[in-house]
């Protein structure tokens, strides 16, 4: 795994440390990549509402498939 | 089962949800469904990778190879698999299959997760495509119907006894932890309107095992309730591996302290569905919740938005509803169930 160094503001990182020291947070690498995974989840989440319709028929397949539907 | 009772047997286990699908990803991450967002037939796309860790990506990082072998490629989520193989489940030889996979992968550090689903051929052969969800023939023969069941339950015990001999004859059980597991139930016409499962959150769909097998330790049954979401964490710990706390935190915890008689009482389990048929289904979301403690449960069916109490004890096949919303116990179930269903899950 690569680790890449990006830059934030002094005052966000005060904080966020804050907040990390609050929570259960080992250090403020594990609390930032947390923050930033559940946003990128909720993004991705967003976008796989557009594509719902031409997946249905993709789930509708696996489930016959499956047996579950007719 | 005698093979079962070699490993650290959880007898009272309880699934999160009583259908493959969203069952293996609770597994696979140690999470309830509406976390994983595998939380209806429909989001089976929906897995929130990003978010959540799964069992194979941390045997991946800890530089083991890691396979699966199921009858769906949408049934386990496959971040951290090496390789993610289907089988079909009407052709192929489950038992030579599996040998050779095992064969195959013992030659280096291994993670296999590999589902026999045999089982599910035949229900949904015998039962799913020949009755409806409310098929008077079907509900009016339940000894028939446990029958027809039990006997291709023995052909999955033949299963079990061959997979476990392999791993004997190749050495493996020295220094290999294997762990049978079911991920739900099924009705065998217990409950009118749900004529497999996936649509009730009734103890036939439910209530399930596991048994974890490690080498050098004795056999030993725990009966306190357990659930499914506690295996992965039990694995890490056994294997002392770090959990990333840079993902969702993982709701499920470690069962060694039952093991070790350090915990002594029931854990509460909620378990969730939203049926493809039965009499309210739901494809895209989850509309049937439940909690379960001190063998005692509370269901909400929030479609047609009614709530069942049963004392599992004096009722164990949950047909006398003793609901009473001013009962203390009801108020105390339902404050956890809902809790449960409404955690957003918002950020720290």
């Amino acid at each position: 795994m690569v680790d890449n160094t990006i830059t934030i503001p002094p005052e966000l990182v005060e904080k966020l440390e804050k907040r990390a020291k609050e929570s259960e947070f080992e250090n403020l690498s594990d609390y930032v990549s947390y923050i930033l995974r559940q946003v990128l989840s909720k993004v991705e989440a967003e976008k796989q509402e557009i594509k719902d319709t031409k997946e249905e028929e993709q789930v509708k397949q696996k489930l016959r498939d499956l047996g579950y539907l007719n | 089962m005698n093979i079962l009772n070699k490993g650290y047997f959880f007898s009272n286990m309880i699934t999160a949800a009583p259908y493959t699908l969203s069952a293996i990803h609770s597994i696979m991450t140690g999470l309830y469904p509406s976390k994983h967002g595998v939380d209806s037939y429909f989001n089976m796309f929906k897995f929130k990778k990003d978010f959540c860790k799964t069992f194979a990506q941390y045997m991946k990082d800890n530089g083991y190879y890691a396979e699966s072998n199921m009858v769906g490629d949408s049934l386990v989520p496959t971040q951290g698999f090496d390789k993610a193989e289907v089988h079909n489940e009407y052709k192929d030889d489950l038992t030579n299959l599996h040998k050779t996979i095992i064969s195959e992968a013992s030659k280096k550090k291994f993670f296999l997760f590999l589902q026999y689903s045999n089982l599910h051929t035949q229900t949904i052969i015998n039962v799913g495509k020949k009755y409806t969800d409310f098929s008077k023939e079907y509900f009016d023969d339940y000894d028939r119907n446990v029958r027809l069941y039990n006997e291709h339950l023995q052909k999955m015990d033949n299963y079990v006894e061959e997979i476990y001999n392999h791993l004997s004859q190749l050495g493996l059980l020295d220094n290999t932890i294997v762990i049978f597991f079911s991920d739900h139930g099924t009705s065998n016409g217990e409950k009118i309107g749900e004529k497999i499962y996936g649509s009730f959150t009734y103890d036939y769909t439910i209530k399930i095992f596991s048994s974890i097998l490690v080498p050098g330790k004795t056999g030993k049954e725990i009966k306190y309730q357990t659930r499914t979401i506690d295996l992965m964490s039990t694995i890490l710990e056994i294997l002392d591996l770090k959990i990333d706390k840079s993902f969702e935190k993982i709701q499920g915890k470690s069962l060694m302290s039952f093991v070790d008689d350090k915990e002594k009482e029931d854990r509460v389990a909620f378990a969730e569905t939203g049926g493809l048929n039965g009499p309210w289904p739901s494809h895209k979301e989850h509309n049937v919740f439940c909690v379960r403690f001190k063998n005692k449960k509370l269901i909400y069916d929030k479609t047609p938005k009614t709530w069942e109490f049963y004392d599992l004890d004096k009722d164990p096949a949950e047909k006398n509803n003793i609901y009473d919303r001013k009962n203390t116990e009801v108020i105390e179930f339902k404050k956890l169930l809902l809790e449960h269903i409404e955690d957003k899950g918002d950020l720290p």
